[in-house]
This record gives C-alpha cells, sequence and structure tokens, in this order.
C-alpha cells in the first residue's frame, strides 16, 4: 500500500504533489506547490478539525465535559481518524458501518480534474479526496488556478450524528477545520515575513496598512479592517521590483470562541514531523496549544526574515436540517478560503500568450 | 515528464525528483529490518511495527536538494511511548526519536481492542446483537500516556441508525477493558 508517497500532478500553470500519509489518519496534504516554475508552498494541509456541539444532552456523543470532539490527527474527546475512502464511496452513512468502501491504496482515494479556462474562468487544477470521519465524511479539496491563487476547501457530508437525545434531537454544531500553510515564496526561505493588512480609513495616505508581524502570535479575524495576511519575501522581486507574496483572506462564517480560540497562528517551520496538529486538545479540547506551545517564540521581521508556518481556520456553524434536506444523508456542503498572489505571478489575458 | 510540467515546475522540485519517488519495498524492508534490529534491547516485549513512509524534511538551505529519508514508526506498548526510526534507504539508521504524534489505530489493533472488549459479558452480548457494528474513536487523553481506543457499538436497522448501545474503552498498552459507557436509546429516533 502506497500511502505515503509522493504523486505529481500538473495543470493551470501549477505543478503539485498530493500525498495520504500512512500513519497520520490526517487526510490530504499537497506538497512543493509551484506556480509558472517558481515555488509557492512546500506543504499544506488539513489535519484536523474541532467541532463543539451545543449541550448537555447529546446522548454521549459527544461527550462531556466538553461536548467537542477533535477529529482527524491524533483524535481526543470521541473524536475520529480520517479514514481515506475510495473517491466511489457513496455520500451516506454506510461507509462508516462498511469497510469495504476504505481506500486499499491511496490512488483510489484522490480525484484529479483539470478544467480548461472558459469566458468567466480561469483555468483550475483540482486535487479532492474524501474521508470518513465518524458518520460524518469529510472531502478535502485543494483547487489552483491559473491566475496562480490557490483555493483550500473541505466539504461536510455522510450523515447526521444520530445519537443526541434532547431537543432539538440533531445537534447544532460547529466545525473548525484547521489548515497548517507552509508558504515559501519563489523558494526563498527563511527570508519572508508575515504581515497583517488593516483598512483604517478611505483617507490617503495611510488608509490601508500592512504592518509587520513582530513575533509568533495568534491573530483573530477583522472585518471592521478587512484583516487579512500575506507571506512575502523579503529578497525576490518581480519585474516592477516589488517583493513577491501570497496573501491568505478568511472569509469567516463563524466567531471564534471558547474551543477554536484564534483564526490564523503566525508560526515558523520546526520539521515534517512534528508540529502538525499533535497534542493540540489536550487540555480541554480547545485549540490552545496553537497559541500555547506552537506559536511561541520570536521573529525576525527586521534582520533575515523566517521560514513562515501559518495556522488558519474556516468554519461552518451547522443546524441540521434533519426534517427536510439532510433526513437521509448529508449533500456536501463546501467552505473554502482563497491564497492569492501580490506581485508573484505575471498574467496575460485569456487568448494571450500563457495564461488560461 | 510532460512538456507541460516542465514549465510548471520549479527549479528546486526538478532537482529533487529522485528524492521524492516512492518508496520501493526493497528501501521498506531494509528500513524495518534496521530500524528493528537497532530497538532491540529498548523496547519491551509488547511492541508493533506499524510501516514505513518517506520522511522529506526541508533542507537548510534552498538550493541544496533534501536528504532521501525513511521513517519507521513502532508503538511500544509496554514502555507506553511511540518510537520513529529515521534511516536512510539503505537501512542505515540516522536517530531515534520519540514520536510526538501517535499513529492512528491499525485494523490489527481494532480487532486486537474488540476482542479485549468483548472479554466483558455484556460487550459480548451487545457485539451479538442483530444490525450492530463497531467503530473506533478517540477517548479523552490518558495520563499515563497509555494507547488506548475507545469502540462504539451502534445497531443499524433499515439503513438507519436504530440505537448506541455502548461505549467500550480499551487501553492497549496494559491489554485491558478500561470501562464500559452504557448510553440510552433515543425514544424519539426513527428506525
Amino acid at each position: 500500500m502506497p500511502f505515503g508517497d509522493y504523486h505529481n500532478v500538473v495543470g493551470a500553470g501549477w505543478s503539485v504533489f498530493w500525498r495520504i500519509p500512512k500513519f497520520n489518519a490526517s487526510g490530504l496534504e499537497i506538497w512543493w506547490a509551484d506556480f509558472q516554475g517558481r515555488r509557492v508552498m512546500w506543504r499544506g494541509s488539513a489535519p484536523f478539525a474541532i467541532v463543539p456541539y451545543h449541550h448537555p444532552d447529546t446522548g454521549g456523543e459527544p461527550p462531556g465535559p466538553h461536548f467537542c470532539y477533535k477529529d482527524g490527527i491524533d483524535t481526543k474527546w470521541g473524536g475520529a481518524p480520517f479514514r481515506t475512502l475510495k473517491h466511489t464511496a457513496p455520500n451516506s452513512g454506510d461507509p462508516w458501518q462498511n469497510a469495504a468502501f476504505n481506500a486499499a491504496d491511496d490512488i483510489e482515494a484522490p480525484v484529479v480534474t483539470v478544467t480548461p479556462g472558459d469566458d468567466f474562468n480561469p483555468a483550475t487544477l483540482t486535487i479532492t479526496a474524501k474521508f470518513q470521519c465518524g458518520w460524518y465524511q469529510y472531502v478535502h479539496s485543494w483547487e489552483f488556478d491559473s491566475y496562480g491563487a490557490m483555493h483550500p476547501k473541505v466539504a461536510m457530508g455522510g450523515m447526521l450524528n444520530p445519537f443526541p437525545m434532547g431537543m432539538p434531537t440533531f445537534k447544532a454544531h460547529v466545525h473548525n477545520f484547521y489548515f497548517r500553510l507552509d508558504l515559501d515564496i519563489d523558494g526563498q526561505y527563511p527570508h519572508d515575513v508575515c504581515e497583517v493588512f488593516s483598512h483604517k480609513s478611505f483617507n490617503d495616505p495611510g488608509g490601508d496598512e500592512w504592518s509587520v508581524v513582530p513575533k509568533q502570535m495568534k491573530f483573530l479575524a477583522d472585518i471592521g479592517t478587512a484583516r487579512k495576511w500575506r507571506v512575502r519575501s523579503t529578497t525576490s522581486k518581480n519585474p516592477s521590483g516589488d517583493f513577491k507574496a501570497y496573501e491568505i483572506e478568511l472569509p469567516q462564517l463563524a466567531g471564534a470562541g471558547k474551543f477554536s480560540t484564534g483564526d490564523a497562528w503566525v508560526t515558523v517551520y520546526r520539521g515534517d514531523g512534528v508540529q502538525q496538529g499533535e497534542a493540540v486538545g489536550s487540555a480541554d479540547a480547545s485549540d490552545s496549544e496553537l497559541e500555547t506551545s506552537y506559536a511561541v517564540g520570536p521573529l525576525s521581521p527586521a534582520t533575515t526574515g523566517d521560514d513562515i508556518v501559518l495556522w488558519v481556520v474556516i468554519r461552518a456553524h451547522h443546524e441540521p436540517r434533519f426534517r427536510g434536506e439532510e433526513t437521509n444523508f448529508l449533500p456536501y456542503h463546501y467552505e473554502e478560503f482563497s491564497i492569492t498572489p501580490r506581485s508573484f505571478a505575471e498574467l496575460r489575458p485569456r487568448g494571450g500568450h500563457g495564461s488560461g | 515528464m510532460p512538456a507541460t510540467s516542465k514549465a510548471a515546475m520549479s527549479d528546486s522540485t526538478r532537482r529533487m525528483l529522485s528524492v521524492i519517488a516512492p518508496l520501493k519495498k526493497r528501501e521498506e524492508q531494509a528500513a524495518i529490518k534496521s530500524a528493528t534490529a537497532h530497538l532491540a534491547g529498548m523496547l519491551s516485549d509488547r511492541y508493533r511495527v506499524f510501516g514505513a513512509e518517506l520522511r522529506i524534511e526541508k533542507p537548510a538551505r534552498p538550493r541544496a536538494a533534501p536528504e532521501r529519508a525513511i521513517a519507521v514508526v513502532v508503538v511500544d506498548y509496554g514502555n507506553r511511548r511511540t518510537l520513529e526510526v529515521i534511516t536512510d534507504p539503505n537501512g542505515k539508521v540516522l536517530g531515534v526519536d520519540e514520536r510526538a504524534i501517535p499513529p492512528a489505530w491499525s485494523r490489527e489493533e481494532i480487532t486486537e481492542a474488540r476482542a479485549i472488549a468483548e472479554r466483558d459479558s455484556l460487550v459480548a452480548r451487545v457485539a451479538k446483537l442483530k444490525g450492530v457494528f463497531v467503530s473506533e474513536f478517540g477517548p479523552e487523553p490518558a495520563r499515563d500516556n497509555a494507547r488506548r481506543i475507545g469502540l462504539r457499538y451502534a445497531v443499524v436497522r433499515k439503513g438507519r441508525l436504530g440505537a448506541e448501545l455502548l461505549h467500550a474503552i480499551v487501553d492497549l498498552s496494559a491489554a485491558t477493558l478500561v470501562r464500559i459507557e452504557q448510553l440510552s436509546v433515543n425514544p424519539n429516533r426513527r428506525s
């Protein structure tokens, strides 16, 4: 079984490798994402989810005292590992109960598609795989477009948690999906800085501002200031003389709270065998370890720069439609965010030279 | 390599293509053999080799190619720890670490845990009910670092869940059933 191998796919101006780890039950990983012959990302993954439920009458699923699952890598508190499914496995409760839908081999799992650009959209390269997690299914999907952007996505499917006993019987909950992003702008690590954007007013100059992140730390989203983040090279410039960067915008549909305490964590690369989400949730089913163990230490934005690793989270508050559309199965519901180039890509109009 | 990939792939990636090529059976076997030999004397009498996979770490300098290394994961139940042995492609041991990430439960472990749980008469009775199936989950963390697994016994009727019957928490390190949590059947549930 070649789980753990790296598989190359190309399209839409991208070359990327995908991998499903052998040991971690942590879903689909993307490695060595290159656009137009230049490195963008060393590794990207979505290794765990934290899922708090309305309570207390959950029927033991999830169990108290936290009533909150940690799913995926190093699963805890009643959560489940991400079990790799054949891509043909049905979106229903059946794969929960039947191991015949498990992928015996990693190449049974993903679907890779290359879609040409059209009158409205860029060309895309998409890698998608599904994973059973208890009664749920999580779909991990990474779309790479010919504008140079990456669109990581997660879908929720399978069947509703059937165990809660109170009213309503199918409990609302929040899926908090955590992504680890090791961006290496033009491959020039460790010479990147992380910056945070703030829209202050419409009065220029100074209406919009990028500030350097001075140390490893946690951030909250802030729609009032259109907060976003970027990883910017301090050494590699485009032909216009601007430093190359990739920006991350998080379209949050639910806020941070007791269990999912932040929206972005700025950390540094400490290896590919550690800090993949292990031990998160140990204390109280929250993500507090991202702040207390991972995003800890100095950065060097004024001197050498760093090899920046970001953790970001996207959320979906799920109020089950158990008397209607979700009675028999959960139609896949996607949440996503975008990682977009700034001063990195050279684009041409469609029909021109070299673009989609 | 298709022509399109040459334009899209960076020089950095192209330089490491041989390093990140799929793991060969020969490499896997050499790594596991070396790892188990290296750990002899360090392991308790109850351990399990989970297998091997490539481990590619980022090199210190961007222009350097990474090293092709193989990680062999061994769960040592008696000593309540997970070890990771890193070897080169020829099986030479490069290092041993206590692994921060416990591996997901293997099929063999789930089978073993069920056997342990179903020594209990109640669990055994539930396991024989018509339509029952078992799925695994992660229990609360064990303070003594024991490798634990949760087993959820539930019943499905007519393709819909009829009832969840019990949780059994099994300590694979001690090969014991830690506890059973009996769960009530939801009277409102359709079946």
